[in-house]
């Protein structure tokens, strides 16, 4: 084997991406010390990647992640419980310590962010809890620039409706 | 943002951002991944004629104030724990004694490299480094084989980020066991970017002051006040990875090591490629589990070599301890 780090790109694509994976893991799973396991996986998943000569991107580096989230969900049949859980609405499904102290407006946000499509949810989550930028969301999900615009706009005009009916309850 | 958008962020109940540092189990998996599998190190080679800078006389003279104060000269290795027991792995840095303090060191290098200056911009920069390529394994009963091969790496890219990162396989330098070796000469990697595709972390130029390059290297890996002098000197590896530094720059990045807590100055050395050097380290990052040398040009006060040591005490690592984990020797300073 010969291909390495051998300029230190791995170690800096790691740093760079870590936290981002951990916390695009950490919403999809149900406590956080499972997502630091399953983002350990991710990476190494993209070491042995490195290795073989491939080159590593922040879409693809999210791919696997997704698909090492479906592995932990078969693995431990997670899925259900949290799909019950989100069912709920509570949002208790990503909750952190953040959640002790947060106020109604957060619980009701995520509460009509889980009303939400799929879809939209997803945009939404990528671009303002996982920072992703609109390139970054256009190629992990195969979209060009100005159509994550537009799906980005449509997610936020359902999100504001779904928030007008919270508050009409 | 409008006040949607920060709706939006405030409800996220993950307190894990983007620009979060890594953890101290971030970290150390990440040391594990190299040192487990082909890994990232540098090369010693014979030394080169190197061009030696204008200013060597500024650092003589101002060495000379520091130097005058010797009076032991103590010869080892950076620290006096015992030499590395990996077979085939390479020998620790050999440091010889300064007596003078952290500050006055790094005071005297930085104003070497500040007479330097900057460098005139361009839109084109080249990071030319001599980088070991190790191949560790580790069998059940923690037996280490290990063989290091050199790489002659060349980054260059230019404003808009386009650009070409090559590596080209040297002699097998250490280790018997190296079958698996590439043949020397062997383009290992060759990859040619297009405009914006180039990886780099730290895209614009490097700042010339201590506080503005803080800020510059906190940016995009997450650092802030907690970070250990460990996480901010890795960093200084991934910018010089992606930038060669002039003399101003170098200055900076001298200034900004004097702020960092848990920083020694290990002595002169004589780095992998021949050079004589002033070895600074610290041993803070993963609460102690390596350690982290810059060695910066004795003369000119440039960085010249990164170096990390695995000091043990890591589950996760079979390495004996005090392994020489990888090197960075970079060749286009002059």
């Amino acid at each position: 084997m010969t291909t390495i780090d051998s300029d230190g790109q791995f170690a800096a694509f790691y740093r760079a991406n870590y936290s981002v994976i951990l916390a695009t893991v950490t919403r999809r799973l149900s406590d956080h010390a499972t997502a630091e396991d399953v983002t350990s996986e991710v990476f190494r998943v993209a070491w042995a990647h490195h290795s073989g000569g491939e080159t590593l991107t922040l879409p693809w580096l999210y791919t696997v992640a997704r698909n090492v989230v479906g592995n932990e969900y078969r693995r431990s049949a997670r899925s259900a419980a949290l799909t019950a859980r989100t069912e709920d609405l509570d949002g208790d499904a990503h909750a952190t310590t953040a959640d002790v102290t947060e106020d109604d407006g957060a619980r009701d946000t995520r509460r009509a962010m889980m009303r939400l499509k799929e879809a939209d949810r997803e945009i939404l989550f990528m671009a303002y809890w996982e920072d992703l930028s609109g390139a970054e969301i256009g190629a992990i999900l195969d979209l060009k620039l100005p159509t994550v615009w537009v799906r980005l706009n449509r997610a936020r005009a359902a999100l504001k409706q779904q928030l007008g009916r919270e508050d009409e309850r | 943002m409008t006040d949607l958008e920060r709706r939006i962020r405030a409800a996220n109940p993950i307190a894990i951002g983007r620009a979060t540092p890594l953890s101290s189990r971030a970290e150390a998996e990440l040391q594990a991944l190299l040192a487990t599998a082909p890994l990232a190190t540098a090369a010693p080679r014979p030394a080169p004629a190197l061009k030696r800078a204008r200013l060597r006389g500024a650092w003589v003279t101002g060495l000379a104030a520091v130097l005058v104060f010797v009076t032991v000269f103590v010869v080892g290795n950076v620290t006096n724990r015992p030499q590395s027991s990996a077979a085939s792995s390479p020998p620790l840095l050999t440091s010889v004694a300064i007596d003078a303090t952290v500050p006055e060191i790094l005071g005297v290098l930085s104003a070497a490299a500040r007479d330097i200056g900057p460098s005139a911009a361009s839109s084109e920069r080249t990071v030319r480094s001599e980088a070991w390529s190790a191949d560790i394994s580790v069998d059940d009963e923690s037996n280490v084989t290990m063989f290091v091969q050199p790489q002659e790496i060349s980054r260059v890219w230019n404003d808009e980020l386009s650009g070409r990162v090559t590596a080209v396989a040297g002699e097998v330098r250490w280790g018997a066991d190296s079958a698996s070796a590439a043949e020397p000469g062997t383009v290992l990697v060759d990859e040619e970017y297009g405009r914006g595709q180039y990886p780099a972390i730290f895209a614009t130029r490097p700042p010339s002051t201590a506080a503005e390059l803080r800020s510059y290297l906190a940016a995009p890996l997450g650092l802030d006040d907690q970070s250990t002098a460990g996480q901010w000197f890795k960093a200084v590896q991934d910018l010089r990875a992606d930038w060669p530094l002039d003399g101003d720059q170098n200055a900076a990045l001298l200034d900004l090591l004097a702020t960092l807590p848990d920083v020694s100055v290990a002595g002169t050395v004589t780095d992998r490629l021949g050079r004589e050097g002033v070895a600074v380290e610290t041993e803070s990052r993963v609460d102690g589990v390596f350690r982290d040398i810059l060695v910066f040009d004795s003369a000119t006060g440039f960085l010249i070599s990164a170096e990390d040591v695995y000091l043990g005490g890591l589950n996760d690592i079979s390495l004996p301890a005090m392994t020489v984990l990888n090197y960075s020797a970079w060749k286009d300073v002059d």
